[in-house]
């Protein structure tokens, strides 16, 4: 079922990138599909998520820099990683302080791909 | 030095020249101490009868915990201990080290205070190879509001509840076409 392959592969991203702590696919207006947040509220997540996408594509475009590839949020505890899953759907990955954005950038392109061929 | 010494370095990179670093050792530590004190650090580790780098831990539950006086922060990581978070991602958590939080957690296992979850096994390429996976999926569309409908109602949260999938209404079947739905606006 896609459902349990959506949530399948959500874990796999919490396991192979250190320092992932929970994640969430949300549709982009804002209501949740699949989550494995780990105590944060997943629906209020799934909603200000939408919002910071919109936000996030606008600037992007507003300062002419092309595509938007994710919105991130860093703060003292961690990182909220926010990707847009084709034009329907966002990916958020939530991070602890000793998250591995090496890893992340190298990941997760490919997980959005197939996150994407998932919901469609 | 000493996670790195205990883990895995799978690619590293040579930086040229002076490093910017966030919080600067003044003054700088030798190489050779650092490494005898990381080889200390994995001694002890693996002196201890439970040691665990990359399980995840859980809390025994309470009725079956062994009546003793929690201390020294136990409860804390009793409460974080919620079959998700590696040693790692406790000591984050707790923001503290994790060869204290590594030796404590073996404390506590040994006290019967802790468990392990058993390690999933992930491909590191599962599904990801095209022509898999993705075919099989039927068309399906994702859970949208409907035009001059209000929104569904959320869920309330239940916080600390085990992370399960809730399975939203409509992700796995089609989008009723336009003017079809039984709430359509006329």
């Amino acid at each position: 079922m896609a459902e349990d392959k959506l949530l399948t592969e959500m874990q796999a991203l919490r396991e192979r990138i250190t320092g992932i702590t929970g994640t969430a696919v949300a549709s982009r207006d804002g209501l949740i599909i699949a989550e494995d947040t780990g105590g944060v509220n997943p629906d209020n997540l799934a909603a200000l998520t939408s919002a910071a996408l919109s936000l996030a594509q606008r600037l992007a475009s507003e300062a002419r820099q092309g595509t938007l590839r994710e919105a991130i949020t860093r703060s003292s505890g961690g990182y909220v990683a926010i990707y847009a899953v084709g034009a329907a759907a966002v990916l958020v990955l939530l991070g602890d302080e000793g998250l591995d954005i090496t890893r992340l950038h190298r990941e997760s392109r490919a997980a959005v791909d197939l996150i994407e061929a998932l919901l469609t | 030095m000493f996670v790195l010494a205990s883990g895995t370095v799978e690619e590293y990179r040579a930086e040229p020249g002076p490093v910017d670093a966030v919080l600067p050792l003044e003054p700088g530590a030798e190489p050779g101490g650092l490494l005898a004190e990381a080889s200390r650090r994995i001694r002890v580790l693996a002196s201890l009868p439970a040691r665990h780098d990359r399980d995840r831990i859980v809390a025994v539950p309470e009725a079956a915990r062994p009546d003793v006086r929690l201390g020294d922060g136990q409860d804390e990581i009793l409460a974080l201990a919620d079959g998700r978070r590696t040693p790692r991602d406790l000591a984050f958590a707790l923001g503290r080290g994790v060869y204290a939080t590594m030796l404590q957690l073996a404390r506590m296992h040994q006290a019967g205070l802790l468990a392990t979850v058993s390690p999933r096994t992930v491909p590191e390429q599962a599904g990801r190879e095209p022509g898999t996976g993705s075919e099989q999926v039927a068309a399906s569309g994702l859970p949208r509001r409907q035009q001059g409908l209000p929104a569904p109602p959320r869920r309330p949260h239940v916080p600390g509840r085990a992370p399960e999938l809730r399975t939203p209404p409509g992700l796995l079947r089609p989008r009723p076409a336009r003017g079809t739905g039984p709430g359509e606006a006329p």
